[in-house]
């Protein structure tokens, strides 16, 4: 009988139109983050191919060279200074000329260059840099010798992160989708599942079937919860998936930085946050990809138990979009405006949606509450879907129906 | 005797205001049992707290001894019901509709063919449900009721909408159905006219309160006569000097007359003995519609 209560429900929101809408606008959506991630890809080869910079740097030489012009014609100027502004701008004048020179024998050699070579470079130059360098210094630059090693390692060019690959295209897709149109997309799916059987009054048709309450509500909850994560993780994956086979997948290799951590130290008797050095590490994307999921499906679950009890205690589906449209806009200008409530934001599931913040651990940076880190954010999520999901039961079960 | 649904001490408060006010009742096999009363009297409530919609503050409700509260889900197996109006999902076929409830409650797609066609929704069963007309949506409502072929059939005003012709098919199918599987049914209307023809026993029920529970045999069987004849003042004395006639009154026709339970056919002889001409002489069958205004103090508003 239950499966029959959740075969009913899967039947009722397919058959709905406004079902179909939503997927269509996130997927025009993901769509868009295509184009987004390749015009920003195109942006960065541009400005990055030996061909933009020689014509940046003679461009920037004509500049110079008029200034010089320009110097030697300014009366205000003393003669000495004069003098020494001349010299000043002749040596950058020159270093500028070696530039060119240099980037335009580069353009003819385009083919030949080995991104591996120059990392060795750079790896060899921080490695003699280190020696030298100061405390502080040395931890971030540990940090930059170890990424490169792995790049180096895994064969993973250094200027991946920017190119427009199926896997980067899906983090791409899971940050922004979680931080801006998740919750929102959540609502238009799901804030009617309850109060729009109330008008018309199709849940007296439903509550006097020989099921109890309690099954009735969860087989809707199930419905709600499992078509909501499929449909959004589905569409990511698809386009990851077709991204990844025009422009290629990119290394699930690449590392990346996390593990930030923080603490409160006074200092000139004031209380400021700083991070605690040699805390940071690298994983790789894969692991990075599987966190953003996780989290982002622990938020869908969250905010639909969110969603689903208002619309169970509301007996309208407006008012349910309007209150859940509310909190959100609502406890973001708060969040805004108030460093007492970011304080506070570790335990409140609306802002669980910086999932980039969170991993890493930069997010205490931002709210300066050093509870939120990545294993609270998704114990808080647990126990708030399951007080959730008990609200919405007990009120649904001893609720008169009214209609 | 068996009993199908029995009712008793039911009370109900919403806010301040006492709608059910201590009402019981029974059901038995195969009795089409009306429930009739004004606007606000408290049919729908009644009809709510019967499939547990909502609670009652008192009393019991039992189907088939199956009490709703403790055991709910069997007694509402007993149950195939429409309350208020016949509001199924608009967006899904007729016949969608239908498999919904047979997936909860695991009948078979014969029976759905079957139920179908009782109602006679053949042709336009594959149809969305909004594009159907009241009258269609009563038919589908009445066939989500019947699918399960409950023991218990509880319609609230199901003619509404219905043309004459759905009317009379409804009557003929919820009759059928009481008299060959033995359902038992409960109808609330406010309509005199669906109550008189349909129901075995008619209960009144007026602020909450049932006021009366009359079995509709015993309305029809009126000491009532309607004499038609010339109206003159002669006829009039000789009627109001006879034994065996209680009471006289002028109507269209001619006269009404209240027999004290002399045999109508002595009555007869002995007007016609007398030399009154008489035209017709019948059983005035007391309509529902008097009783009604007898029974509720509120009368139709």
């Amino acid at each position: 009988m239950f499966m029959g209560l959740i075969k009913n429900e899967f039947i009722k929101l397919y058959s709905k139109k406004k079902t179909y809408i939503i997927l269509f606008l996130f997927i025009a959506l993901s769509g868009v983050f295509v184009a987004v991630n390749q015009v920003s890809e195109n942006n960065y080869l541009k400005y990055n191919s030996p061909k933009y910079r020689v014509s940046n740097m003679e461009e920037n030489i004509k500049y110079q060279k008029e200034y010089l012009n320009n110097i030697a014609k300014d009366e205000a100027l003393s003669e000495e200074d004069k003098a020494k502004e001349i010299a000043a701008a002749e040596e950058a004048l020159s270093y500028m000329e070696d530039e060119l020179a240099r980037l335009k024998e580069s353009m003819i050699n385009e083919e030949e260059i080995d991104w591996k070579k120059s990392a060795q470079a750079q790896l060899d130059s921080l490695r003699k840099d280190y020696e030298t360098a100061n405390e502080e210094n040395k931890a971030y630059m540990k940090n930059d010798i170890e990424k490169i090693q792995t790049h180096i390692k895994h064969n993973i060019p250094l200027d991946e992160e920017s190119l427009n690959k199926g896997f980067n295209y899906l983090l791409l897709n899971i940050m922004v989708v979680a931080s801006g149109f998740l919750a929102f997309g959540l609502i238009l799916f799901n804030a009617d599942s309850v109060s729009t059987e109330y008008n018309p009054g199709t849940l007296k048709f439903l509550l006097i079937q020989p099921v109890t309450r309690i099954k009735v509500l969860l087989s809707k909850f199930i419905v709600m919860l499992t078509s909501s994560l499929i449909l959004i993780i589905i569409t990511q994956l698809v386009f990851c998936l077709g991204v990844g086979l025009i422009k290629g997948f990119g290394s699930l290799n690449r590392p990346i930085l996390v593990g930030h951590q923080y603490e409160f130290v006074v200092e000139f008797g004031n209380k400021i946050l700083k991070e605690i050095p040699n805390t940071t590490h690298y994983i790789p994307l894969s692991e990075f990809l599987l966190k953003a999921l996780l989290l982002e499906s622990i938020f869908i679950i969250v905010m639909v138990s969110f969603i689903f009890m208002i619309s169970t205690i509301s007996k309208s589906s407006v008012i349910a979009m309007t209150v859940t449209i509310g909190a959100l806009l609502g406890s973001n200008i708060v969040y805004m405006l108030s460093t007492t409530y970011r304080r506070l934001s570790s335990y409140i599931f609306l802002h669980f949606t910086n999932i980039e913040s969170i991993i890493t651990g930069t997010i205490v940076r931002e709210t300066r509450s050093l509870q939120f880190t990545y294993n609270n954010v998704i114990i808080v999520s647990i126990i708030t879907s399951i007080v959730f999901l008990i609200i919405s039961l007990v009120i649904f079960k001893k609720r008169d129906i009214q209609i | 005797m068996e009993t199908v649904l029995e009712v008793k001490n039911l009370k109900k408060r919403i806010g301040k205001a006492e709608i059910i006010k201590d009402i019981s009742f029974t059901i038995h096999p195969g009795e089409i049992f009306g429930f009739l009363g004004p606007n606000g009297s408290g049919k729908t409530t009644t009809i709510k707290m019967l499939v547990d919609l909502i609670s009652m503050d008192n009393g019991t409700i039992k189907i088939l001894g199956f009490d709703i509260k403790k055991n709910r889900e069997a007694a509402l197996e007993q149950i195939g019901a429409v309350v208020e109006n016949p509001e199924l999902y608009s967006y899904l076929s007729g016949y969608e509709n239908l498999m919904q409830i047979a997936r909860i409650r695991g009948i078979s797609k014969d029976r759905i063919q079957e139920v179908i066609q009782l109602v006679g929704l053949e042709g336009r069963i594959k149809d969305k449900m909004k594009k159907y007309s009241l009258g269609m949506k009563q038919r589908l409502g009445l066939a989500a009721a019947l699918l399960s072929d409950p023991k218990l059939l509880i319609l609230d005003e199901p003619t509404n909408g219905l043309d004459p012709n759905g009317i009379i098919e409804l009557r003929n199918i919820l009759k059928k159905l009481a008299k060959e599987k033995g359902m038992a049914v409960f109808v609330s209307s406010h309509i005199l006219g669906e109550i008189q023809n349909l129901c075995d026993t008619v209960a009144f029920i007026e602020g909450g309160v049932i006021t009366s529970v009359e079995s509709m045999a015993m309305v029809h069987n009126s000491l009532y006569f309607i004499v038609e004849t010339k109206k003159e003042e002669k006829t009039l004395k000789l009627l109001q000097s006879m034994n065996g006639i209680v009471s006289v009154k002028e109507n269209d026709a001619g006269y009404l007359i209240e027999l004290t339970g002399e045999k109508p056919s002595k009555i007869l002889k002995e007007m016609i003995d007398k030399g009154i001409e008489i035209n017709s002489f019948s059983r005035h069958l007391k309509e529902l519609e008097e009783r009604y205004l007898e029974v509720i103090k509120g009368g139709i508003r």
